[in-house]
C-alpha cells in the first residue's frame, strides 16, 4: 500500500460513526413510528420502547460530540453565530424530549422571557440542552426546570432537577479551571464527564469582548437537586 | 404563555395540505422515512431526489414549496449550493421553505451570508413533531413578513421601512429577520454610509456573521479599502466557512493592486469549497491576469466541468480557456475545447455563437491561420445580423475589438459607437473601451469617438429634459418618445421618457394608452440596470398614477 493509499485510522473511525450514525437514526425513527403506533393502541410494553429511545438518544449525543471533537481538533472549532430567541431555542430541546420525560412522569417547566434574544450558535448550543434534558431521564426524579436570564451580562441558561445531585467530582465552575481544562474535574469519569467537556468547549468558543462563555455544576437550586448553568457573553 | 403579538391565526397543519414537497437526500431509507413524516403531516404531493443535480433538475421543472435537502449529498454538490442556484435561477421563491438537513452541527459547513442562508436547520435524527414545529415557524414567519418582501420587490423602500419598524414595534417576535431585511432595503437604497451605519449597530449586538459581511461591503462601496480589507480577514478568522467573505476579501484585495493575494485567497476559498462554479471562474480570472497560466487553466476547466448538465455552464468559460491556452502555448487544446463548447451550446444560441466565434477567430489569428480567422469573424456577423437579440456588452466589444484586428475597422468602430450611446453613463464600460483602443495603438481615435458618442447621447437629452422644465408636457413627450426609439438600451433616456410621460399623464389625465407606454420605458430602465438610481422615485410616481403594481417586478406570488 503506498501513501495515497492508506487512511489515517482517525479518518477511518470518523466514517465509520457517521455511518453508525446514519443507521442509529434510522432506528430511532423507527422506533419513534412504533412508539406512536404503541400511544393509538395502548400497548403496555411502552415502558422499554421509552428506554430503548433514551438509550438511542444518548448514543446519537456520543456520536455527534466524537464527531464534533474531530472536526474540530481537525480545522479549527468554527461556530456560527445568529442573532436568536432564546425561548424558541429552548423550546425546541424540550418538544423533542417531552415524550420521553413524560412517559416517566417527569414535570418539565420553562421559564424564560419571550423577549430574550441573544448571539450564539443555535445548532450547537439546542444540541447540548438536547443532550443535558435526555439525561435527565435517568438522573431527575419527577421535576425540572429549564430557565433563562441575564446575569451580568452574559446569558445563563440553567437546568435545575430534584434528582440526587452531581457527585462531588463532576461540581466545577470552568472559569476556575480555563486553561487546562478539567484540572480538577475529570472529563474522562463516563459519559458525564464527556458531555461537560463538550459543553465547556462550546461555551468557551463564544466570545465576545474578550469575554468567554463557561459553564458551571453545583448541587442545590429550587428542587435541591443538580444545577447544570450555561454562561454566554 | 400568552404572548401579545402573535399573528391572529397561526398556520396550522391543514395549511400544509395542499403544498408539494421535495426531499433530497443520497440515502433512500432515510428519503423514505422523511417523505412518510411528511405525508404523516397531510402533505400530499411528495417526490424526492438522491444528489445534488437530480434536485435541481426537479426544482426547474416544477415548484415546490416545500424542500427539505441534506447538506452532504455525497460527490456531487453540496445542499449549500442546490439552495443558492435554486434562489440564482428563482426556481425557489420568498414563500419557498427550504430547510438544510444536517448531520452533525454546522461546523462542518460551508456556510452562506443573509440571502444564502436557508430557513432552518434540521438536525438528525428528527422526529415528526420537530418537522412540524419547524415548518410551521419558518411558514408563520414568512406570512408575518411576504408584505415586506412583496413592498420591497416593487422598489417601495420608505414603505418598507416604515413596515420594519412597525413589525419592530410590535415585538420581538421575527427581530432577526427584520433586522436582516432592514440591511437589504438600505443598502439597495444606497445610502452606503447610512447602510454601515446600521449593519454596525447590529454587529455590536454580538459579532453576527451577516451584519460584519454588511459593513465589510459597505466600507468596500466607499472605497475604504484597508477597512474592507480588514472586515473580511477578522469575519473569516471568525468562521473560516463563510465563503462569501473570501470572495469579497479577493475582490478588496484585487482592488487594492495585491492580485497576487487576491488569488492566495481565492485558492485557499476553493481548497474549502472546490465545486463552487462562480468562484473558479473568479479565480480562473485572476490566475490569468497574474500571468499563471497554469492555475487559470485548472479553474477554467474546473468550471467547465461543474457547469456541465447545469443552468451554470457559460460560453464564456470555453472561450476564456481557449485564450488562456493559446498563450500556454497549447493551440491544439485550445481548438479542442472550443470543439467541445460548439457540441455543449445550441446553434441559436446567439450569445454562444458570438464568443465562441470570437475566441476561434483569436485562436486562428495566433496561429497564423488568417483565412480561418476571418472566416469565424464572419460567421460571428452573419448570426448577429439575423438575430435581434442583445449579446452582453463586453462582448460586443470583443467583437468590434475582432473587427478591427481583422481590417475592418469601421465596422468595429460603428458598433463600439452603438454601445456606448445606449451606455453612456457606465463607467466602466467606457475605461474598458479606452484601453481596448491603447491596446490596438488608437487611443487617440477611441477618445475622440466616444466623446462624440457620449455627447450626442447628451445632447440628446438635454434638449428633452429642457422641454420638461418649460412646462411643454406634450412635446416633451414625444420628444423623448422618438429618442428612446433611437436609444432603446440607454437607461436615462427611458427613464426620462418614463418621467415626461408620467408627468403629462399627472397634469393632462392618464389614458390606459399613456400608461401602457410609460410601464414599456420603466420595463427598459429595471431591465438594463435594476439598481438605477432614480427608478425607486419613478415608480413611485408611476403607482401613484397608475394604482396598480408592476406585474414584471413581482416575483413571490
Amino acid at each position: 500500500m503506498d501513501d495515497s493509499d492508506s487512511l489515517e485510522f482517525s479518518d477511518i473511525l470518523a466514517s465509520t460513526m457517521h455511518d453508525t450514525k446514519n443507521s442509529l437514526g434510522m432506528l430511532y425513527n423507527t422506533l419513534d413510528t412504533l412508539i406512536s403506533q404503541c400511544q393509538e393502541k395502548g400497548c403496555t410494553v411502552q415502558k422499554d420502547h421509552f428506554l430503548l429511545q433514551y438509550e438511542l438518544r444518548r448514543l446519537n449525543h456520543n456520536f455527534i460530540r466524537m464527531l464534533s471533537l474531530y472536526k474540530a481538533k481537525k480545522a479549527n472549532f468554527s461556530i456560527s453565530l445568529d442573532y436568536h430567541s432564546v425561548s424558541d431555542c429552548l423550546d425546541e430541546a424540550i418538544v423533542v424530549n417531552e415524550p420521553l420525560l413524560t412517559s416517566k412522569g417527569i414535570d418539565i417547566e420553562l421559564q424564560c422571557p419571550e423577549d430574550l434574544f441573544w448571539s450564539f450558535d443555535k445548532e450547537l448550543i439546542t444540541g447540548i440542552l438536547d443532550s443535558m434534558l435526555n439525561n435527565e431521564y435517568l438522573y431527575t426524579k419527577d421535576k425540572l426546570m429549564v430557565s433563562a436570564g441575564r446575569e451580568d451580562g452574559y446569558l445563563v441558561i440553567q437546568l435545575e432537577d430534584n434528582g440526587p445531585g452531581y457527585p462531588d467530582c463532576f461540581v466545577m465552575d470552568s472559569r476556575q479551571n480555563s486553561g487546562s481544562a478539567g484540572s480538577h474535574v475529570s472529563f474522562l469519569t463516563g459519559s458525564t464527564g464527556l458531555g461537560l467537556y463538550f459543553s465547556f468547549l462550546v461555551a468557551k468558543s463564544h466570545t465576545r469582548d474578550g469575554r468567554e462563555g463557561f459553564i458551571r455544576t453545583m448541587n442545590g437550586g429550587i428542587y435541591n437537586g443538580s444545577v447544570f448553568s450555561l454562561y454566554l457573553p | 404563555m400568552a404572548y401579545l403579538h402573535k399573528d391572529p391565526v397561526p398556520p396550522t397543519v391543514d395549511k400544509l395540505k395542499h403544498y408539494k414537497a421535495l426531499v433530497v437526500d443520497d440515502f433512500v431509507n432515510f428519503r423514505r422515512t422523511v417523505k412518510g413524516m411528511l405525508a404523516g403531516l397531510g402533505v400530499a404531493h411528495i417526490v424526492d431526489a438522491f444528489d445534488g443535480e437530480s434536485a435541481l433538475l426537479r426544482l426547474s421543472s416544477s415548484k415546490y414549496d416545500i424542500v427539505l435537502c441534506d447538506y452532504n449529498l455525497g460527490p456531487g454538490k453540496d445542499g449549500q449550493q442546490v439552495f443558492e442556484e435554486a434562489k440564482h435561477y428563482q426556481y425557489i421563491n420568498y414563500m419557498t421553505i427550504f430547510m438544510m438537513v444536517t448531520a452533525e452541527n454546522s461546523m462542518d459547513m460551508v456556510m452562506g451570508v443573509v440571502e444564502h442562508m436557508p430557513d432552518d436547520y434540521l438536525m438528525k435524527p428528527f422526529t415528526k413533531q420537530m418537522l412540524e414545529k419547524k415548518l410551521l415557524s419558518v411558514l408563520e414567519k414568512k406570512i408575518a413578513l411576504r408584505e415586506i418582501i412583496e413592498t420591497i420587490e416593487v422598489m417601495d423602500y420608505d414603505r418598507a421601512l416604515t413596515l420594519c419598524d412597525e413589525a419592530i414595534g410590535k415585538g420581538p417576535k421575527h427581530i432577526r429577520e427584520v433586522l436582516r431585511i432592514k440591511g437589504e432595503i438600505f443598502a439597495k437604497r444606497g445610502d452606503h454610509q447610512q447602510t454601515e451605519a446600521f449593519y454596525k449597530e447590529v454587529a455590536a449586538m454580538g459579532k453576527i456573521p451577516w451584519a460584519l459581511f454588511g459593513v465589510g461591503k459597505c466600507q468596500y462601496q466607499q472605497g475604504w479599502l484597508e477597512e474592507a480589507k480588514v472586515t473580511f480577514t477578522q469575519l473569516i478568522k471568525m468562521n473560516n466557512k463563510v465563503m462569501a467573505a473570501y470572495d469579497w476579501l479577493a475582490k478588496v484585495l484585487d482592488a487594492m493592486g495585491s492580485p497576487q493575494e487576491a488569488q492566495t485567497v481565492l485558492m485557499k476559498a476553493t481548497e474549502i469549497s472546490p465545486r463552487a462554479l462562480g468562484r473558479q471562474r473568479e479565480l480562473g480570472a485572476i490566475a490569468r491576469k497574474n500571468q499563471d497560466l497554469k492555475t487559470a487553466v485548472k479553474s477554467f476547466r474546473s468550471a467547465i466541468t461543474f457547469g456541465k448538465n447545469s443552468a451554470f455552464k457559460a460560453p464564456s468559460d470555453y472561450a476564456t480557456l481557449a485564450r488562456v491556452l493559446v498563450d500556454a502555448d497549447s493551440p491544439q487544446e485550445s481548438l479542442s475545447v472550443l470543439g467541445d463548447a460548439h457540441q455543449t451550446f445550441p446553434r441559436d444560441d446567439l450569445g454562444a455563437t458570438v464568443e465562441i466565434g470570437l475566441a476561434e477567430s483569436f485562436v486562428y489569428q495566433r496561429m497564423n491561420r488568417k483565412e480561418e480567422a476571418k472566416e469565424a469573424i464572419n460567421n460571428v456577423i452573419r448570426a448577429t445580423e439575423k438575430s435581434s437579440v442583445k449579446v452582453p456588452a463586453d462582448v460586443e466589444l470583443e467583437l468590434a475589438k475582432a473587427l478591427i484586428l481583422s481590417g475592418d475597422g469601421e465596422k468595429g468602430k460603428e458598433i463600439v459607437r452603438k454601445l456606448i450611446q445606449s451606455n453612456h453613463e457606465n463607467e466602466e464600460l467606457i475605461t474598458d473601451t479606452k484601453k481596448m483602443f491603447a491596446g490596438l495603438d488608437m487611443a487617440k481615435e477611441g477618445q475622440e469617438l466616444l466623446e462624440a458618442a457620449v455627447e450626442e447621447v447628451v445632447e440628446l437629452n438635454n434638449e428633452g429634459v429642457k422641454l420638461v422644465k418649460e412646462g411643454e408636457l406634450a412635446k416633451a413627450t414625444s420628444y423623448f418618445d422618438k429618442a428612446a426609439e433611437k436609444l432603446p438600451y440607454n437607461t436615462l433616456i427611458n427613464a426620462n421618457a418614463a418621467y415626461a410621460c408620467m408627468l403629462d399623464m399627472k397634469k393632462n389625465g392618464k389614458t390606459s394608452e399613456s400608461i401602457q407606454k410609460a410601464k414599456k420605458y420603466l420595463e427598459r430602465v429595471y431591465r438594463g440596470n435594476p439598481q438605477y438610481g432614480d427608478l425607486p422615485r419613478l415608480l413611485t410616481v408611476y403607482r401613484e398614477i397608475s394604482k396598480e403594481p408592476l406585474s414584471w417586478m413581482t416575483a413571490t406570488a
